[in-house]
């Protein structure tokens, strides 16, 4: 009966305390945070009933605007006005050169592995942009909830690497935000169509936002959501389609190279507006104001439409092909098609789709807001307000990681599709007779070049004792967490020497950088830094009381030993005393850190015992269903 | 690192049983996975995520055939290298040959055909190697040499066939 004691995430609180728990889509072109309220779940409006957050940051000299307010800027202050930094978020120099051109803001890649945005409030990192992002709707979830956030489940693109995925979790740090998870968008939209609840499955969930398309092909195995391939195009999206039709309109009502800026966003407007309209109605009127004064109006009906559609639609088709190839399936291997982004309200991507993959997609909820209501659904178990769902979401790492060998050659460590988290380990040796030092330079990709590969981190293990070559044993560690961030420590054995390195990405910021950011940046001038360290230890301390005095109450006797239990409990009255003083954050958390130390070994029985129990709890169940 | 047997609580032997393995396999994560323990502290979800690492770790040997056999092979004391250890049986070298060239002539042709015929061959020869591998590891007379040597030529088999995945995907894509 006891069987989920211990790892029920709900079972150490009171009963009908729900823990405040949001689900954040940070997007390219948009944003948006969802949450559960009495079983329902939704994304939360701002307080003019928008749901929406452009995932546009504006910096003047005298302040720092988010969303609609930013988005304004955008053609008055284009320099100022930062939009879709999400495609730098985790990206070294030498990647973002290559998106300069495109971009209307300028970088400065200078002393920092990390490129800076110039900006009339200082220069500014895609980690910082984001978290103004993050920090605003933080703001919104925790004014319409009333209290503060106790988790969020962020997601992310399957295919973002190691570096994307570490950039985005300092940027909710940085935002104040404590994340559950990291899961990937389309994890997240088929969780919200409830895709995870079923045996076996493959899902194809097919992504056309305002500047990006994604397809990717999930396998739902066992809980384990793995991707079998990803795919598309980073520069295509309704954007595109709304260009298309404001070209036609510039042509039919006779404007060429006339118009000017200005007008032409008129024009871009009113072109979307009538893709909006076609969505429900057959035809629609369009009218559009000539440099002249006059005014040019016309219809324009759903045909038209598809076909200044279809050069992108196409596009889109090829890259579906391609990714069903690399998934190595046929078209009659997919089970479910989930539509995600608002584009998808287009019918004619609805008709392409489903004429693709020959199945009805699944569009039953609004494209725009899937992501965030999936994340949210997850968000909500990982609070601990569902205990009785068993679910867990397995992921897998998206791209292999290795390290550099022998003439420029990748030896792959964690293969891509590895369920994590995952600790691996391969042994190295030295290459030269008296070698003290080995330099290791890890690296992600699916190539065995190391150059056509992501480059993560570069790092020395010195004090090897010195030895003849390929006598040292160097064990390298990879470690990967649940949300697919890496960890690598190299140690040589021989000798009983240790050495030990923990690596950060190379595009990714150190902890000093984040530390001195979190000092600088906007939002936390507003609090006080030792304040919000106080609070961050306070609810950490309230976190080890609870989860400790409920696992004492279950199995306080049977794994402890009366001298045991009296030291854990010591510990633990010091911590509730430093608690209730609530003055002093270093206290407090030297006080935690006694109680962990005391009671690791009650911990690590509890957790063998638990394995040992799901196993056993099985076999009963096996058992009984033999009878 | 547990025994991945001992940490599935399942025989040791080179058959196991696959439902079996996937429903502990779900279970053990569903108690373990730090998602669990995210409410817990950051202690209890570090202890956590490294033993749903081995968990992980384990599961992935077992239901892999090559991995669950070396990892046999291992706890019988037998020393195995997979980057230096190759097979010492002539016949089977000249095999390995022939079917290398034989899918290197298909890929290059771009035949589709010879390609599916030759992959429906190899999917044959691979059961019959692995089954070949069953017998070795299961007969506790036989040499280890010889166990090592059916258990390189299932590699050899898996290896080839992620070979001609990788090809169709290239033709498919490339169509």
């Amino acid at each position: 009966m006891a069987l989920l004691q211990i790892t029920e995430p709900g079972a150490d609180s009171a009963p009908h305390q729900r823990h405040l728990a949001a689900g954040i889509d940070l997007g390219t072109t948009h944003s948006l945070v969802a949450t559960v309220r009495s079983g329902e779940v939704d994304t939360l409006p701002d307080e003019q009933g928008r749901h929406i957050l452009p995932s546009v940051v504006h910096y003047a000299a005298d302040g720092v605007s988010v969303g609609h307010a930013a988005a304004e800027h955008a053609a008055d202050d284009p320099h100022n006005t930062i939009a879709s930094v999400k495609r730098l978020i985790g990206r070294g120099a030498a990647d973002v050169a290559t998106l300069s051109g495109e971009l209307p803001f300028r970088l400065k890649t200078g002393e920092s592995s990390v490129p800076r945005i110039e900006t009339a409030a200082g220069d500014k990192t895609a980690v910082e942009v984001s978290a103004e992002i993050l920090q605003t709707l933080r703001a919104r979830a925790e004014a319409t909830l009333g209290d503060e956030l106790e988790g969020v489940v962020i997601t992310v693109p399957a295919y973002f690497d190691d570096a994307q995925r570490q950039a985005t979790r300092d940027a909710a740090q940085l935002a104040g935000l404590n994340v559950f998870r990291l899961i990937s968008e389309p994890t997240a939209a088929a969780v919200a169509y409830g895709l995870d609840q079923g045996e076996e499955s493959t899902i194809a969930v097919y992504d056309l936002g305002g500047g990006t398309f994604d397809i990717s092909i999930l396998q739902l195995r066992q809980g384990v959501f793995e991707v079998l391939a990803t795919g598309g195009d980073s520069a295509l999206g309704g954007d595109d389609i709304d260009r298309a039709i404001a070209d036609w309109l510039l042509s039919e009502a006779g404007m060429g190279g006339e118009a000017d800026p200005q007008r032409l966003r008129r024009v871009l407007l009113a072109a979307r507006r009538a893709k909006e309209a076609l969505t429900d109605a057959a035809s629609t009127t369009v009218e559009v104001v000539r440099a002249d004064g006059s005014t040019w109006s016309g219809e324009m009906d759903r045909d038209t439409l598809v076909e200044l559609a279809r050069p992108l639609l196409d596009r889109t088709m090829t890259a579906c092909r391609q990714v069903m190839a690399d998934a190595g399936l046929e078209k009659d291997g997919i089970d479910e098609v989930v539509l995600v982004g608002g584009s998808t309200r287009m019918p004619a991507v609805r008709e392409a789709v489903a004429g693709y993959f020959g199945r009805t997609p699944r569009a039953g909820i609004d494209p725009d807001r899937v992501v965030a209501i999936g994340a949210a659904q997850q968000a909500d178990i990982l609070a601990g307000n569902k205990p009785d769902t068993e679910l867990v979401l397995l992921d897998v790492i998206p791209l292999s990681l290795g390290l550099e060998t022998m003439g420029g050659l990748v030896e792959f460590i964690v293969p891509r599709n590895t369920t994590i988290p995952v600790t691996r380990a391969q042994e190295f040796t030295t290459f030269k007779d008296g070698q003290t030092a080995m330099s290791l330079h890890v690296v992600q990709g699916e190539r065995d070049v190391v150059d056509a590969n992501r480059s993560l981190a570069r790092f020395t293990l010195s004090g090897i004792p010195p030895m003849v070559a390929g006598a040292a044993r160097i064990r390298v560690t990879f470690q990967v967490d649940a949300d697919g961030l890496l960890n690598v420590t190299a140690r040589e054995q021989t000798q009983g020497v240790e050495a030990h390195i923990e690596v950060k990405p190379s595009y990714g910021l150190t902890d000093a950088e984040i530390e001195q950011m979190l000092r600088d940046s906007a939002s936390s001038a507003r609090e006080d830094m030792e304040a919000r360290r106080l609070r961050e230890e306070l609810v950490e301390a309230d976190r080890v009381l609870e989860a400790l005095d409920a696992a004492l109450r279950a199995d306080g006797d049977r794994y402890l030993e009366p001298e045991e239990r009296r030291t854990i409990e010591q510990a633990r009255d010091a911590l509730r005393a430093e608690r209730e003083k609530g003055a002093d954050p270093d206290a407090i958390e030297n006080a935690r850190k006694r109680v962990e130390q005391a009671s690791e070994a009650f911990v690590a029985r509890r957790m063998n015992d638990s394995i040992r129990r799901a196993l056993a709890g099985h076999n009963v169940s096996e058992y009984d269903a033999g009878n | 690192m547990n025994d991945p047997f001992e940490q599935f609580d399942l025989p040791v032997a080179f058959e196991v049983d696959r439902q079996q393995l996937d429903e502990r396999f779900r279970r053990l994560q569903a108690e373990l996975h730090p998602d669990r323990f995210v409410r817990q502290g950051d202690q209890a979800r570090r202890m956590a995520a490294s033993v749903a690492a081995d968990v992980n770790e384990a599961y992935a040997i077992l239901a892999d055939d090559y991995r669950r056999a070396v990892h046999l092979l291992e706890r019988t004391g037998v020393d195995f290298d997979p980057e230096r250890d190759t097979s010492q049986n002539i016949e089977f070298i000249e095999a390995q040959i022939e079917w290398r060239e034989r899918l290197e002539e298909a890929a290059a042709a771009r035949d589709s055909e010879a390609l599916e015929a030759a992959g429906g061959e190899l999917v044959q020869a691979r059961a019959e190697a692995r089954a070949r591998v069953a017998r070795a590891l299961a007969d506790p007379e036989a040499p280890a040499e010889d166990a090592k040597d059916r258990v390189l030529e299932l590699r050899f088999f898996d290896r080839l066939l992620d070979e001609i995945k990788r090809t169709r995907r290239n033709l498919a894509a490339a169509e």
